[in-house]
């Protein structure tokens, strides 16, 4: 008997995950005597988990105090800032998970983020009694913008600030594991970079670091370190051809961590230390005048030693520096280095100095603790980058910076609330998320929307003010309580390459 | 005239605008926690001053004839007042709700305590549970009595609950 033979369809070799079905963002809440929970949902807005405690009872999954621990945290107190959400950021201090600062591209400072390989878990609490975030807040502020990479999983940490060499750590893209290399081991994906370099005078002078202010663009491999001086006279500088820092971030760059010199515990004794010491690989641009934030918005440590930089595919540099009433705007341009300075932008207050201003009340930085201050986050794409911080006390309301890498294109908000903090994220493969911490009460859950900053940026003027605040889609996201809770946003570490990379699918930013 | 972007259910402003179309851009028409006020914005008008009338519909500024920083001075104040009150209310709840979970856990022990009585034919085992739980209500008075001496947001959040019991 003949058999008949059969042809196998073959398998296709399209995407095999749908990016969008990955994790993006969970909304969490627990209100001191009710109950919350984890809600996490995907790039679709669909949910995808939840971990949900009533808060009726005494017992574990109360979600409360229950005699001498809150059940589900192993805490001896439900009223640390850490894991409660009783309280509205407003001009409150401590580790309000509300607050504007509590996000950025390390996800929350005080809950885990749910990730590609986390199951249903949408979120955990890091250590109890608020220590957690005090460890892992090192990270949020000395993390550097990476731009233009479709691998999303390691992170660049400019930790040392003030007059002293700059010291970077090529890691993995989690505060625990920062705050574990810089406390315990320092090995071989640490080096200093050189500081003595050009004035806007033409002199030479020993540049200060600073915290988190640098930028590698992975597209056209260069790499930005912000020096700084005592007074916030901000001088760039470009390292060009860059090694990838992605493979050397892990570990497992044949370049250096098969030598021995790039096993070495020390920092100014690797190849990667060699590179950055080698002045051919530097392009220097131009410092500011004296007239900086530092002196003449407001003196605090935030204005001098931590600009969040971006660097653009043109060469163009734009910072966001925050000061103790609000932010300035800095520009320099690719095409010669210098310190932009126009002031032909009529949607942008340029006067000669910063590019734009913007400001309201009283507003704190890292100074007032590690917690506070200036984030940033980027797209899956990597091709937008917004930088942010709060515009009330300590972590309420907003100042934002959008910028479009390829050109440079900026984008700005603000919204003066003094009650309630903000929590971008990023969400599909070039759009911004935008959630407001704001009262759940009466069953509005979590205030969440999303922005596609491709077509914003395609379609609104430079420096045009986008209104964030007007996205947001009450009654559609849980956040566990339907009396008051002010609860926050986990965004997801989740892959990003699969929104842009082969064999996935195609870069679908660009269909 | 200015439009001004206000949360009614947390009773504070958010933004003020120039038109309403830009007030509009700001907040999302389908949430009722949010409306657009029409205002008479004036240059001593400090965002923060600004609450919502008895009306329901007008707005005004709470420190009138103060300048700016007079009205964040003030502001600051009350939200110092605030976190008071707040740090307080939830340290009496926990002392309530630490009080009643205790009594809770007894609740084994008092019925064991009903059975030896009525096998011994007396109360005595009884009336000594009794006193456990009332020394916990006693306990619990006087821990809010503690609490209500204290005076500063810092000694209120240093205030260990827990402690009270022992």
């Amino acid at each position: 008997m003949a058999r008949k033979l059969t042809t196998a369809s073959v398998a296709s070799q399209q995407k095999t995950i749908n990016p969008y079905s990955q994790p993006c963002f969970t909304v969490y809440s627990m209100h001191h005597s009710h109950g919350g929970g984890y809600y996490q949902y995907d790039h679709n807005f669909n949910i995808m988990a939840a971990d949900h405690g009533t808060g009726d009872s005494s017992g574990y999954g109360s979600w409360r105090t229950y005699t001498t621990s809150a059940t589900e945290f192993f805490e001896s107190s439900s009223s640390y800032n850490s894991a409660q959400t009783s309280s509205a950021a407003s001009s409150n201090a401590g580790w309000i998970v509300a607050h504007t600062p509590m996000v950025g591209y390390l996800g929350h400072m005080s809950h885990s983020s749910g990730g590609s390989g986390a199951g249903n878990m949408g979120g955990w609490t890091m250590s109890g009694r608020d220590n957690g975030p005090t460890y892992r807040s090192y990270a949020f502020r000395d993390v550097c913008p990476i731009v233009n990479e479709t691998h999303q999983d390691y992170a660049i940490f400019s930790s040392a600030v003030a007059n002293t060499a700059p010291v970077l750590m090529f890691l993995k893209r989690s505060a625990t594991e920062y705050y574990n290399m810089k406390h315990n081991g320092r090995y071989a994906q640490q080096t200093t970079l050189p500081r003595n370099y050009t004035n806007r005078e033409g002199s030479t002078e020993n540049f200060y670091s600073t915290h988190g202010g640098c930028c590698y663009n992975k597209k056209t491999n260069k790499f930005l370190v912000m020096y700084t001086t005592s007074t916030g006279r901000f001088k760039p500088v470009v390292y060009n051809n860059v090694p990838d820092l992605r493979e050397f971030s892990h570990n497992n760059s044949k370049m250096y961590s098969e030598s021995a010199a790039g096993q070495s515990d020390t920092n100014s004794d690797s190849s990667l230390h060699e590179y950055f010491s080698n002045s051919a690989n530097i392009t220097e641009y131009q410092q500011i005048e004296t007239w900086t934030t530092y002196n003449n918005e407001g003196g605090i440590d935030e204005a001098r030693y931590r600009p969040i930089c971006f660097l653009c595919d043109n060469g163009d540099i734009v910072a966001f520096v925050q000061y103790n009433a609000g932010v300035n705007f800095w520009r320099w341009k690719g095409s010669d280095q210098t310190h932009d300075q126009r002031q032909t932008d009529s949607s942008l207050s340029q006067n000669g100095h910063y590019h734009h201003k913007m400001s309201w009340t009283t507003l704190y930085g890292y100074e007032q603790g590690r917690q506070f201050g200036s984030r940033w986050q980027v797209s899956s794409d990597g091709k937008f980058a917004w930088a942010y911080c709060a515009s009330y006390y300590y972590g309420a309301g907003a100042y934002v910076m959008m910028v479009r890498i390829s050109d440079g294109k900026l984008l700005r908000y603000q919204t003066s609330d003094s009650g309630d903090g903000r929590h971008p994220f990023p969400i599909g493969p070039s759009s911004m998320g935008w959630s407001n911490t704001a009262n759940g009460d009466g069953g509005a859950g979590m205030r969440i929307g999303a922005i596609d900053l491709k077509y914003e940026m395609d379609n609104r003027n430079y420096g045009d003010e986008l209104g964030l605040d007007g996205v947001y889609m009450a009654h559609n996201f849980e956040c566990g309580h339907y009396s008051t809770t002010y609860p926050c946003c986990i965004p997801a570490k989740y892959d990003t390459s699969l929104f842009c990379s082969e064999p996935h699918m195609p870069n679908i930013s660009e269909l | 005239m200015s439009f001004i972007v206000y949360n009614k259910v947390d009773n504070h402003a958010i933004g003020v605008y120039d038109t309403e179309l830009a007030a509009q851009n700001n907040t999302s028409p389908s949430d009722p926690t949010y409306i657009i006020v029409e205002y008479e914005w004036k240059e001593t008008d400090y965002l923060v001053s600004i609450k919502m009338n008895a009306d329901g519909v007008t707005l005004s500024n709470k420190f009138p004839g103060k300048t700016i920083e007079e009205q964040k001075s003030l502001i600051e104040i009350e939200d110092a007042t605030k976190r008071l009150a707040s740090q307080f209310a939830f340290k009496t709840e926990k002392i309530k709700m630490d009080s009643a979970d205790y009594i809770r856990e007894l609740k084994w022990k008092l019925t064991r305590a009903r059975d030896n009585d009525l096998v011994n034919g007396n109360s005595d085992s009884t009336k000594e549970v009794l006193a456990e739980i009332d020394s916990i209500r006693s306990k619990s008075n006087a821990a809010e009595v503690a609490l209500s001496a204290l005076t500063t947001e810092e000694e209120v959040i240093a205030f260990d609950v827990k402690e009270q019991f022992n």
